[in-house]
């Protein structure tokens, strides 16, 4: 079965997601991959919403942050602020956040784009920075192109590594699982199909791809599924 | 006294330049019948606009040029796509962009609310959003000597609202959450409050917010479409489709007939 580029990234997370209690999901591919680690992986994967939908169960991609089936499949439906103050008294310390680019120390733009000194506006982040700045463990889901995966974000709306000295940050691609560390960028784990030339090639920072780099086992034919009944419109894959 | 009023008193106390902090989150209980009738208004103008994750409302009201400020943590349409007044907007240098993280905003309209200079909390403290931010300023606190942002706080001239129900005295009932708290913090910290409903009914008992801190209530039912109201109505995914492509093809007079359209469905409902 021919998968799409998003697709791989959504399994790949949910995969990662297998051995999380809490997650604080934001919107796009890591809401995806809970509810698809939820029901494959994690069936006691406590997901969480900024809004305040805490330990929901949606029955597939929310149309956003906001969507009412985040509350109405929430074990406890509270408001933004008791969400953020969760992360504040690091109750719930790992998250799961995208973007428009991230860099080598794991800080994420989701602001503007600098493309040679004119500015390409985007929405914003929403509570990623609150995500970031808060949490203890992150993933970052990312389409893996030389544009997203850079040495240098142009602009630093969610921070990475310099938020707490045991900060953990996973960078999650269609080629694989990398860690984001002080000793730069290295593969933990690659898609079986992913060439260690081409995924090298496609990020602007240089990437650290060792022989023990472990291989994805392939994805399934459940796993393609499912993914494809819960993003019912195609969303978040391209 | 009986606050509720028409949405011509309401439109008659909307002055040029006031910072008009907007209820609800992202694509949810957008206070959309009020924004419209405000956007008719050409004299209008150089608003600044304040909420916790803004979308079309905001779009809406820097397509007609009224707004010179936007503060929020987001702007756009989530699935259904971006906001690309509030993009050409701040890209051409027309509306000027104050950076904030949801949580930010939120505190600083739960300082606004309890009439206090900032909260502090460790968001946005490696974050670019921070650096020349007229509402954030990175403090050491006085009992660890940690690193903190103190969050400014933030007190709207008028708030805008959508809410199920009302009474004559102004009491408000929103009947579950997201936002409930923060608009109930919104209604605290703006002199003047603001709240289009579904149904107007005899007493509210136990209040989201009470009376005390109301000024208008202008029944308007289905005014916050084709944004959700939880539980009742699920966000209209048709309306905002066709919002997202009017948006895009900056096509305003579409863009607010998409809206009117949307109001005006959910109230038959």
């Amino acid at each position: 079965m021919q998968l799409k580029e998003g697709e791989k990234i959504s399994i790949i997370g949910a995969r990662q997601l297998a051995g999380e209690d809490y997650f604080f999901a934001g919107h796009g591919f890591p809401v995806l991959s809970a509810i698809l680690a939820k029901r494959l992986y994690n069936p006691n994967l406590k997901i969480c919403f900024e809004s305040g939908a805490i330990y929901s169960n949606p029955e597939r991609l929310p149309h956003s942050v906001s969507d009412i089936i985040n509350y109405s499949s929430s074990q406890f439906p509270l408001d933004l602020p008791e969400a953020f103050a969760m992360l504040e008294r690091g109750e719930v310390d790992v998250v799961g956040l995208s973007g428009a680019q991230v860099d080598t120390m794991g800080n994420i733009n989701s602001t503007l784009i600098n493309i040679e000194g004119k500015i390409k506006r985007l929405p914003g982040s929403g509570g990623a920075c609150d995500f970031a700045s808060l949490s203890r463990k992150e993933y970052i889901f990312m389409f893996h192109e030389p544009r997203r995966l850079v040495e240098k974000v142009d602009y630093i709306t969610s921070p990475g590594l310099q938020t707490r000295p045991d900060k953990k940050i996973k960078l999650i691609t269609n080629y694989g699982v990398f860690k984001i560390g002080e000793r730069g960028v290295e593969a933990l784990i690659l898609a079986s199909d992913a060439e260690p030339e081409k995924v090298k090639n496609s990020a602007s920072f240089n990437l650290d791809i060792r022989g023990d780099a472990k291989r994805l086992e392939d994805f399934t034919t459940e796993e393609i599924n499912l993914l494809r009944k819960l993003d019912v419109w195609g969303i978040v894959h391209r | 006294m009986n606050k509720i009023i028409s949405l011509d008193e309401f439109s008659r106390q909307v002055k040029e330049g006031v910072k008009v902090g907007i209820g609800g989150f992202d694509l949810h209980r957008k206070p959309l019948a009020l924004v419209l009738e405000l956007s008719e208004n050409a004299q209008l103008r150089n608003l600044e606009l304040f909420g916790i994750s803004l979308a079309l409302e905001a779009d809406i009201l820097i397509g007609s040029g009224q707004a010179k400020r936007i503060i929020s943590s987001y702007t756009g349409l989530e699935n259904f796509g971006q906001c690309y007044f509030f993009r050409e907007g701040v890209e051409e240098r027309r509306v000027e962009p104050i950076e904030m993280s949801t949580y930010a905003t939120i505190l600083s309209l739960q300082a606004g609310a309890l009439g206090i200079e900032y909260l502090p909390s460790k968001t946005m403290l490696h974050s670019d959003m921070a650096k020349n931010n007229p509402l954030v300023k990175i403090i050491e606190s006085e009992f660890t000597g940690e690193k903190l942002s103190a969050i400014r706080a933030y007190n709207p001239d008028i708030a805008l609202i959508h809410a199920q129900e009302a009474d004559e005295e102004g009491n408000v009932r929103i009947t579950s959450p997201p936002a409930t708290k923060v608009d109930e913090y919104l209604a605290r910290a703006s002199k003047k409050t603001f709240v289009s409903v579904e149904r107007i009914i005899d007493k509210i008992e136990n209040p989201t917010i009470s009376g005390l801190y109301t000024t208008g209530i202008i029944l308007l039912p289905g005014g916050s479409a084709p944004t959700s109201l939880y539980p009742q109505h699920d966000i209209d995914a048709i309306a905002m489709k066709l919002y997202g492509q009017g948006s895009k093809g900056r096509d305003l007079k579409y863009c607010k007939e998409v809206i009117r359209n949307a109001i005006e469905r959910r109230r038959k409902d």
